[in-house]
């Protein structure tokens, strides 16, 4: 059973980069759309599985695509959703793979290492591996570990990144944010559910400028926007990624 | 709210319709999800039900419409998958359903990956065991060249590539020197195939399998004639993938390229019926059909394979899994199925309406223009008519009259026990309404069919404010999980009590009536119940309190009231004396900060699921039965801070505490109303300059 409340319902947010220094570019010059976010004011997106690339793509400097998922099923099967492998030439790209476990048996590793040698032998710039896990503040050491593991078996050339969740910031141990900090390059703390941003959102934003972190917020296509003024003012915020709906 | 974050954005795209849970997308950042506790819902939720309806996950809407007898015989139910666990019986997701009726199957990740897949490199590794045994059982062939055969097809799954821009690879051939036998130089041959194959090279690919049609070695003349369609379905699609990866559809798809490889299906389906790769051939002929565009096509051949599959078998399931992928979704599926089956899961689908979806749900006009492709199946048609006038017009009168209200067929049918519950929610609040029910329970013996008339009646129950039924001893409602959900959140300290102390009460609900019973007793102000309940705690129970799944797991940590955490940085008795000093003077300014230790060690911090939440005709809605005033953390310390006669250390701990609550995002912990950042730093003032020299002002910089 969920337990309710904003803490809870609240879908993501938080953390960073141990590497602070890699950690992301200065802030990107982003015009602040006027309450509802629009893809074309942005140059950054997440394109999931079944989504077709909107024009606006074209113009993208960051994709961040959905490869596969490990599901909840299975911690031996990696589920491919991409069919097949892209090659970009204008932007930079991210392979995403969604985890619902975290005890990746070996076949999942091989094949995730083997998508990331597959895309960038296609000629993709591809930054490297970001990992979309919707982790329970309660599980944040644990997912601490696998991040090191990720991090150990990802060769030096891929940067790792990290989705996150919004209540880490308001829940989640320091010491275990702390721990999943020092090893990821990237991290974007989304604020949407499904395809809305999460009500409240605001009050969260409040709770993130005390994170010591560079980080990316996530938004979802047409979802509710309006920047805090502080946003623009906290050193650590480096700019917007846009999840893209389906037409 | 709608499952996970995911699955809203797969239902309407990826073409899954997948549940949550399992599912991708949710609500909240852990992984269960919460189906509506009602009949009906308007979206598409955690949560199947075991009637034909919207909110059905498609796979479990066409499940239920092929099966057209009852199962006959007692079934077990399959164990729910992890973020199931709160659903009872009333609810399931499609794999738990599948694994109920078809037994494990293991099969649905891999089909998920059945989408129109470049994927012709996921077999170069797999197909080195069928290589080396073939390799070992052909004569003729000197041991050397053996090695140097098996040696160059290991390097396959290395060499390929899904990208056609590696069609001019080159190519290593050295080996080719060392094989010089007849028989060996056919399985060469077959590896320079193989190789063009993996690589992209479509036409060298073409020609060599083509020259070894007529091979002598029997495993290679088969596997040629496979690898020949596979080389022309990849032909087909090569050009049909975006940058980014993506299937941009049939317009791209080559059309001669897509002829030549269901020729060559046909083909090797004719020459080996029953070949080791006729399935995989089956079913690239599906492909190919969707590959073109024949929705048509591939509806009547699902329809056929439908009706010949048994109704429970693996096969079945794996095939409705497929059929999801690449024909419900579809954009025009509804136009081109002429199946009634297939036509009535899409119609289903089409009746879901979510909150801010512009598109307009199946309208009533379209419906009636299907008539001519219903005809074989009017009792479907008139299902459909029913679903649309409750789902969508809300006329629930017209609902009920076009559904028949004496059966026709045995109740467990699928559609004849979605007709009965369906003329039950439409006719909802009239007379009779529980005994409709209770007779629904008795008829209604397929897995998952009874839990949910069981709920049925428990709302109806709950509606006519005597839930309190479901517990007597006579009471049709048995699922657990119905009976969990009334007891967390309606009951009463008198029934929460009479079922813990029932030794014939079933295990887990009694362990949730005792944790709430106890729960409540110390909220609600009843401490010397709390001294008496305590006694009814098992000596091993547990204490590790979660508060996101409580309840769900195979234990309740009942154990918290007995062996939990009762003294931190204020030093405090165990919590029966601290209950004890309670219920001697419930304003005992100690003992209620205590009891507040008590709560905040134990994690029962933003611990809601037990509490009453607003009338919505959910299951266990509207006000809770448990009396007296709910006491919070934050009311402790409000109180003990106005109390200008309490104690400068009990004072100074309510204030720092407090402060406390609000940390580290500003948002309480402590339940009950939040105050203002200005009463926080006024809080946080009055510690600094009443107790300067308390521990709890030296240890608290800031306030938050």
């Amino acid at each position: 059973m969920r337990a309710r409340g904003i803490g809870r319902a609240f879908g993501a947010l938080l953390l960073c980069c141990g590497l602070l220094a890699g950690c992301g570019k200065q802030p990107e010059q982003e015009r602040q759309p006027a309450g509802r976010v629009d893809a074309a004011q942005h140059d950054a997106f997440f394109l999931w599985a079944g989504v077709k690339a909107p024009e606006v793509l074209a113009k993208a400097r960051t994709i961040y695509l959905l490869d596969g998922e490990v599901r909840a099923g299975s911690a031996a099967r990696f589920v491919p959703l991409r069919p097949a492998v892209p090659h970009v030439r204008h932007a930079e790209i991210w392979l995403v793979v969604r985890l619902e476990r975290l005890d990746w048996e070996e076949p999942v590793w091989r094949r995730v290492l083997a998508d990331l040698d597959r895309w960038q032998a296609a000629g993709n710039r591809l930054a490297g591996l970001q990992l979309d896990f919707d982790a329970r503040t309660r599980g944040l050491d644990r997912y601490a570990a696998f991040l090191a593991e990720a991090r150990r078996r990802l060769p030096r050339r891929y940067k790792l990144s990290i989705t996150g969740l919004m209540d880490w910031s308001a829940g989640g141990d320091p010491a275990a944010l702390a721990a999943l900090g020092s090893v990821v390059d990237d991290v974007v703390l989304q604020t949407y559910q499904g395809r809305r941003t999460v009500p409240g959102y605001e009050a969260y934003l409040r709770s993130l400028a005390r994170l010591p972190f560079p980080y990316r917020l996530g938004l979802v296509e047409g979802g509710e926007w309006r920047a805090p003024p502080e946003l623009t003012r906290d050193p650590h915020f480096r700019g917007y990624v846009v999840f893209l709906l389906p037409r | 709210m709608r499952g996970k974050r995911r699955i809203a954005i797969w239902a309407g795209v990826a073409g899954l319709a997948l549940l949550a849970g399992a599912g991708p997308a949710g609500a909240s950042s852990d992984y269960s999800c919460d189906p509506v506790w009602a009949l009906s819902d308007s979206g598409f939720s955690c949560g199947n039900r075991a009637l034909l309806a919207p909110g059905n996950d498609t796979r479990v809407n066409l499940f239920l419409l092929r099966r057209t007898a009852p199962v006959g015989k007692a079934i077990a139910y399959a164990k729910p998958a992890w973020e199931e666990r709160g659903f009872g019986h009333s609810f399931f997701g499609w794999g738990t359903l599948r694994d109920t009726y078809a037994g494990r199957s293991g099969t649905d990740e891999a089909t998920f990956a059945d989408q129109p897949t470049n994927s012709r490199c996921n077999s170069a590794a797999s197909g080195q065991t069928a290589f080396e045994a073939a390799l070992a059982a052909a004569k003729g062939i000197p041991e050397g060249e053996r090695t140097a055969l098996r040696s160059a097809r290991a390097t396959l799954a290395e060499k390929c590539s899904e990208i056609s821009d590696h069609a001019d690879a080159a190519l290593d051939t050295a080996w080719h020197g060392q094989v010089s036998s007849a028989s060996g130089r056919e399985f060469a041959g077959y590896l320079d195939a193989a190789t063009a194959f993996y690589v992209g090279q479509w036409d060298k690919a073409r020609d060599g399998f083509a020259a070894l049609a007529g091979a002598r070695d029997p495993w290679i003349a088969e596997a040629a004639a496979y690898m020949a369609l596979r080389v022309e379905l990849n032909a087909a699609q090569a050009a049909s993938f975006d940058e980014y990866g993506d299937f941009t559809g049939p317009e791209k798809v080559d059309k001669p390229a897509l002829q030549r490889a269901r020729a060559a299906i046909a083909t090797y389906l004719k020459r080996y019926p029953k070949g080791r790769y006729a399935d995989s051939a089956r079913g690239l002929d599906r492909r190919a059909l969707w590959l073109s565009g024949d929705l048509a096509g591939l509806g009547r051949e699902y329809e056929r394979l439908l009706q010949a599959l048994p109704p429970d078998s693996p096969e079945l399931a794996t095939l409705i899994q497929e059929i999801d992928n690449k024909l419900i979704l579809q954009k025009n599926a509804e136009a081109a199925v002429d199946s009634p089956m297939l036509l009535a899961a899409i119609d289903l689908m089409r009746m879901r309406q979510f909150d801010g979806e512009e598109q307009p749900p199946l309208s009533a006009a379209a419906l009636t223009a299907q008539k001519g492709r219903f005809a074989a199946r009017p009792d479907l048609y008139t299902y459909l008519h029913a679903a649309h006038a409750f789902y969508i017009a809300k006329d629930n009168a017209k609902a009920a009259a076009l559904l028949p209200d004496r059966a026709q067929q045995p109740a467990s049918v699928p559609l004849a026990f979605s007709a009965r519950m369906l003329r039950g929610m439409a006719l909802a609040g009239g007379n009779g309404e529980t005994g409709y029910w209770q007779g629904l329970i008795g008829a209604a013996s397929d897995p998952y069919q009874r839990p949910l008339a069981e709920l049925a009646l428990a709302l109806a129950w709950q509606k006519a404010g005597r839930f309190e039924a479901v517990f007597d001893a006579n009471s049709p409602v048995r699922d657990d999980r119905i009976r969990e959900l009334l007891l967390m959140r309606l009951a009463g300290a008198d029934l929460l009590r009479r079922f813990a102390a029932d030794p014939g009460s079933a295990p887990h609900p009694r362990q949730i009536a005792l944790f709430t019973l106890l729960h409540k007793d110390l909220a609600h102000g009843h401490y010397a119940d709390f001294g008496r309940d305590r006694a009814l705690v098992p000596a091993d129970a547990g204490t590790e309190l979660s508060i996101w799944d409580f309840g769900t797991g195979d234990t309740v940590p009942v154990g918290v009231f007995t062996k939990g955490k009762w003294s931190g940085e204020l030093a405090c008795p165990a919590l029966d004396l601290t209950a004890g000093q309670l219920a001697q003077n419930p304003a005992n300014v100690r003992a209620r900060l205590c009891l507040g230790e008590f709560w905040r060690l134990n994690g029962f911090d933003r611990f809601t699921t037990l509490d009453p939440v607003e009338a919505n005709g959910t299951l266990a809605s509207g006000p809770g039965r448990f009396a007296g005033t709910v006491l919070t953390r934050g009311a402790i310390y409000a109180a003990v801070i106005a109390d200008r006669q309490a104690a400068a250390d009990e004072r100074s701990y309510a204030l720092y505490r407090a402060i406390r609550c609000y940390a580290p995002a500003g948002i309480s912990d402590c339940g009950g109303e939040e105050v203002p950042i200005a009463q926080r730093k006024a809080w946080f003032d009055q510690l600094k300059r009443e107790y300067p020299n308390s521990q709890w002002a030296r240890s608290l910089r800031v306030y938050w």
